[in-house]
């Protein structure tokens, strides 16, 4: 309603007119509404008409764009803020229910099903001499080492194949995976618990797939030559796996191991180890080698095959856990090759998390709410993280939150990463297998502590890398260190 | 500006992750206080009672100091340690020590101990010492919810008295799936040859084995696993209805791996033409074990085997019935239209060849 449709009389003032209206003072109908004599009013400026032209101005859209976000920005803390509390519960009580769900095994026995080990040689081979002598003594009723030489013509190869006098043997293979072709196959004399195969260059998990083939008893264990392990660990892998009547896979978490004299790198690396109850903590598994032959074998195309057939087990199939740290991998000397593998490790995750999803929306609740859970608090969390540190940053710069509030929320942030590093600790101080001493507790604590202050935004930032990788580049870095020459 | 509500919220979470940072801490540095109390303790233990328990194995020993509660559990893993590392008469002097020193009265009180692996070592000393005292707190551990504690009761039970605990254990092993296989075993073997037990397999109805029972069974009365076998042969043979029956065919694989005895061998020949493949494996191994010469003609239709393992096993199972006769073995070869077959003797042949070499790197 404009002003020319007022009915002005200045006579009366601040009052309705006495015209247009019934005897009962009810305005009569169709009448104009009277506003008599209000000077506010008449001052004010008569309204401009719309013009017919658009009305839209670009000048305009960072103001809107800007008061949007301002709205918004509450709602998105208080969202972020609610991820991070739940985030941290579930670190929290992750942390508590694995230190507490896991005891040692009381006793090994020993009629424990034969297992024959796969070591793949996709790169580095300095130790294989060592690593095979200590392989030789494990302590467990029966086995067999299949060695598979990926193509590689190291002189360390052939004089470890000289000094376990292998002979080419002819055995009847069979091609029950497909692989690159497998060229001989030689067996030592020294110990016939040895085999060794010869096969074109395909990659890590083609080497185990063709070690599949012939691998000669139905479980199987991919160990590679850079890791380090305890004489029993075979043993309890294998207990925990013929224990759970129903199950298809068992594991145990891969450890950094820092020596004595390991620089701060290192010990940052072992300090921050998690409780095995992560999802993106490596491991080391024995698998049933009928199922995975059915399935397919390990697929060649993704960074840590292992991982992802953990999480695609067929439904009837459970996964055993032994948790004790018990195969040790060597920690990163440089910033640069810790970097690879955090992103390696992220990339790897994501892509298991991509390819597994189809085997967890089949199984039950807990293993939905695992899925989801690993999606959000794991896979996605670093750009959660990254969002949720910029809009808190971002708000205090533009003077809507106290300093306070933000000092709060990056000691939240920094707790959150402290936790992991603590569970572990805590779970392998129950486990009463500790690889840490107990005068080393405190200096690891306080490692993990500045580790966090320090490393954390690194380890965000590399994370952020993994996680905007693409594709899986098994021919440029498989399982890391194991391919790097 | 953000809603004061929110500020309160972040300090509250804050202080909260603050308060079970802090809780984590302590824990942790508790355990590890206790570690290192525990450890120094068994350290002290060990090197007090180690040389007596030593001493006493050659000599008498006279002065042996008071064992305390605390000490207790330390001192019964030492004694259970040695105990299992001694010969017969070693193990005497070491049982007599024990009751001179009082361990009969703490290992039948660790039965009662919230850790498992303290009941678990309270058992076996229970029934090593063979402590008719600990029989209702052992009996009493047979339905403990950890698998582990539960069959170190039953272990120490037949220690004690294999007939008395016959009944009880020979109805969780055959009625019950509580024990995996590995603690079923175990078990198993502690019964094996006991009368009250065998006579229990005799009593056992032959008509609802799996493969399980089977085996339980044939530890422990091999005779009664024979009559029983030799039933599941009969029944095979005679009844069409198993075929493709995958329960039935892993209980007739059992069978077939279990037999022991010459006398049903002829039984097991129609099974080399069974359609599962696990089957017919296990009657070319049944039939490399216990055949002679005269059976190798039933392994060479199974050596062009669709399946790797039956050419496998059958090759082994052929080489082990000729022995020494390598021209034998070479001419079987030479006359085989399958290059599979051929294949596969060459690898058995290879890998005997390779069993009598053997020098050091």
């Amino acid at each position: 309603m404009t002003e020319r449709a007022l009915h002005l009389d200045p006579h009366l003032e601040n009052k309705s007119s006495p015209a247009n209206t019934q005897p009962d003072g009810l305005p009569v109908e169709g009448a104009p509404l009277d506003l008599q004599g209000d000077q506010n009013l008449l001052s004010l400026p008569l309204p401009e008409m719309a013009s017919p032209g658009v009305d839209f101005s670009w000048s305009e859209v960072p103001d809107v764009l800007l008061a949007a976000l301002t709205d918004a920005a509450p709602w998105a803390a208080w969202l972020v803020l609610l991820l991070f509390a739940a985030r941290y519960a579930v670190l929290l009580a992750g942390s508590v229910l694995t230190a507490w769900r896991y005891a040692p095994l009381l006793q090994i026995h020993q009629d424990l099903p034969p297992v024959s080990l796969i070591v793949p040689l996709t790169g580095r081979t300095a130790c294989l001499r060592a690593w095979l002598t200590a392989a030789l003594e494990l302590d467990y009723p029966e086995y067999e080492i299949l060695l598979v030489n990926d193509g590689l013509a190291d002189d360390e190869l052939m004089a470890v194949k000289e000094g376990y006098c292998f002979e080419r043997f002819p055995e009847a293979y069979r091609d029950r995976l497909c692989t690159k072709p497998v060229s001989a196959i030689h067996v030592s004399v020294f110990d016939r618990r040895l085999r060794w195969l010869e096969k074109g260059r395909g990659g890590r998990a083609d080497a185990v797939n063709a070690a599949l083939n012939c691998a000669r008893f139905s479980l199987v264990c991919v160990l590679d030559v850079h890791l380090a392990f305890k004489v029993d660990f075979l043993g309890q892998i294998a207990e925990r796996y013929a224990r759970m009547p129903d199950a298809g896979a068992a594991f145990t978490p891969l450890r950094v191991a820092a020596g004595a004299n390991a620089g701060f790198l290192a010990r940052w690396q072992a300090a921050c180890q998690r409780a095995p109850v992560w999802v993106d903590t490596p491991l080391v598994g024995l698998f049933n080698k009928e199922m995975l032959v059915a399935a397919g074998g390990f697929r060649t195309d993704v960074l840590d095959p292992e991982s992802l057939w953990a999480m695609q087990l067929p439904h009837h199939a459970r996964l055993a856990c032994a948790p004790e740290p018990l195969v040790f991998e060597p920690a990163c000397k440089t910033w640069r090759d810790l970097a690879h593998k955090q992103a390696d490790a992220r990339q790897a995750l994501m892509e298991n998390l991509n390819l597994g999803h189809k085997a967890f929306w089949q199984g039950g609740w807990n293993t939905r709410l695992a899925y989801l859970l690993a999606l959000l608090f794991e896979g996605f969390w670093p750009a959660v993280e990254l969002f949720g540190h910029g809009l808190v940053l971002a708000s205090w710069l533009a003077g809507q939150l106290a300093v306070q509030t933000v000092a709060v929320w990056l000691a939240m942030a920094f707790g959150a990463g402290l936790m992991p590093a603590l569970g572990g600790l805590l779970f392998e101080s129950r486990l009463h297998r500790s690889s840490v001493r107990v005068q080393c507790a405190p200096m690891r604590f306080l490692a993990a502590l500045a580790a966090c202050a320090v490393m954390r935004p690194l380890m965000l930032f590399w994370d952020m890398q993994g996680l905007l990788r693409h594709e899986a580049k098994w021919g440029r870095i498989v399982k890391f260190l194991a391919a790097k020459k | 500006m953000f809603p004061t509500e929110f500020e309160m919220a972040v300090l509250w979470i804050g202080a909260l992750a603050l308060v079970s940072i802090l809780s984590l801490a302590a824990a942790l540095a508790g355990l590890f206080l206790a570690q290192a109390v525990a450890r120094w303790r068994r350290e002290r233990v060990l090197g007090c009672w180690r040389p007596l328990f030593m001493a006493c194995l050659r000599d008498e020993v006279t002065n042996w100091p008071d064992l305390s509660g605390s000490a207790a559990a330390d001192v019964l893993e030492l004694w259970r340690h040695l105990h299992d590392a001694l010969g017969d008469e070693q193990k005497r002097q070491l049982e007599h020590s024990a009751l001179k020193v009082g361990l009969p009265r703490f290992a039948i009180f660790l039965l009662r101990s919230v850790s498992d692996r303290n009941v678990c070592l309270g058992a076996e000393v229970s029934g090593r010492l063979k402590l008719s005292s600990a029989w209702d707190g052992l009996a009493g551990l047979l339905t403990h919810s950890a698998a582990e504690v539960s069959a170190a009761a039953a272990i120490a039970l037949c220690r004690i008295d294999a007939r008395r605990a016959a009944p009880a254990l020979m109805t969780m092993l055959t009625g019950s799936s509580r024990w995996q296989p590995v603690f079923g075993r175990a078990v198993a073997a502690s019964l094996q040859g006991v009368d009250s037990s065998v006579q229990q397999c005799a009593k056992l109805p032959d008509t609802v084995f799996d493969p399980r029972q089977l085996e339980i069974l044939a530890t422990i009365s091999p005779e009664h696993a024979c009559t029983l076998l030799n039933k599941i042969f009969d029944d095979f043979s005679s009844d069409d209805r198993h075929i493709n029956d995958p329960g039935r065919d892993e209980l007739l694989s059992a069978a077939l791996r279990l037999l022991k005895s010459t006398s049903l061998l002829e039984k097991t020949y129609p099974f080399t033409r069974h359609p599962q493949w696990f089957v017919r494996v296990q009657a070319a191994n049944a039939i490399g074990r216990l055949g002679s010469q005269t059976d190798a003609p039933l392994l060479m239709p199974l050596l062009s085997d669709g399946a790797w393992w039956v050419r496998y096993r059958s090759s082994q199972a052929l080489a082990g019935l000729l022995g020494p006769d390598w021209a034998g073995m070479e001419q079987i070869r030479s006359n085989q239209a399958d290059p599979f077959a051929r294949d596969m003797l060459r690898q058995v042949m290879a890998e005997i060849a390779l069993s009598s070499k053997g020098r050091e790197p």
